[in-house]
């Protein structure tokens, strides 16, 4: 794998070194994994194609409804909450997080994470 | 009335019209239309691929796999020829492909036009290279040229 991809992955570890945050992954906007910290009992691919799914009706939702540009996806259920939100224009970052978790520095982490993996494919890594 | 090769593909230009409406209307064309494609074609795989062998050449690839189709009667093989350029592969595709009314109604009506052809041989390169080749249709008309070279976001199968 190349460098960026290791770049990718030092990424989505630090993300998911927030307490609150199960589990991440950067995917492609095809609905193909990058990188992932899921756990075994997932299969990674159908979470991509998931969160890109996701992603792209809820960001034809807000610009049909003259809501401006979309922020964030957030899935709440009983296990936890799915968060997802855009990392550039090639990719989406996902992360599972706990039900009670503290939101607000989720979001912070994942944005940082976000801009992170953005400027990592414009710059191929380097 | 039993159903005619004609009638078959005014069936195939209608789904498809509508396939890609919906995508559109879910803002998921690229999703969709993958996720979709590698479903398909790994059905293919499963029950038509005898005698398709590729190889680590995806222009030799490319070709083996348009022959089969042509063996299986689904499209017109010679219809299409490639040339490899560095990494990327340049397609052509001529006026028998059996997606062109498709597309050429989405441009008639000034929508974009979605390559279907690009789209499988994208997915069926991932499949048979274990490499993501990214898709561009150049320019659409008689021949459609696309391009498809490897992309610089490597993806994973399976688990880390």
């Amino acid at each position: 794998m190349t460098d960026l991809w290791g770049k990718l992955e030092a990424a989505i570890d630090d993300l998911s070194e927030i307490t609150d945050i199960k589990a991440a992954a950067v995917v492609r906007r095809d609905g193909l994994v990058i990188t992932h910290s899921l756990p075994d009992s997932v299969d990674p691919k159908l979470v991509a194609a998931m969160t890109a799914a996701i992603v792209g009706t809820s960001e034809m939702a807000t610009v049909q409804l003259d809501q401006g540009r979309f922020e964030r996806a957030v899935i709440e259920s009983g296990g936890g909450k799915l968060i997802s939100m855009g990392a550039g224009d090639e990719a989406l970052l996902v992360a599972l997080v706990y039900k009670d978790a503290n939101l607000g520095l989720v979001l912070m982490g994942m944005e940082r994470v976000a801009k992170r993996v953005d400027g990592l494919l414009r710059s191929g890594g380097t | 009335m039993p159903a005619s090769a004609q009638g078959t593909q005014k069936l195939l230009d209608h789904w498809l019209w509508g396939m890609l409406k919906a995508a559109e209307t879910l803002g998921s064309v690229e999703v969709f239309m993958r996720v979709a494609e590698e479903a398909a074609l790994k059905r293919f795989f499963l029950m038509e691929r005898r005698g398709f062998r590729p190889t680590t050449d995806p222009r030799a690839t490319i070709i083996a796999y348009t022959q089969r189709l042509g063996a299986e009667g689904i499209l017109d093989e010679t219809d299409l020829t490639a040339r490899t350029d560095g990494d990327k592969v340049h397609v052509e595709i001529g006026a028998k492909c059996p997606y062109r009314k498709t597309c050429t109604r989405r441009r008639d009506e000034e929508a974009s036009v979605y390559c279907f052809r690009a789209r499988a041989l994208s997915e069926m390169l991932r499949i048979t290279q274990a490499k993501h080749y990214d898709w561009r249709l150049e320019s659409f008309g008689v021949p459609c040229q696309i391009t498809l070279a490897p992309s610089h976001l490597e993806v994973i199968e399976h688990g880390k």
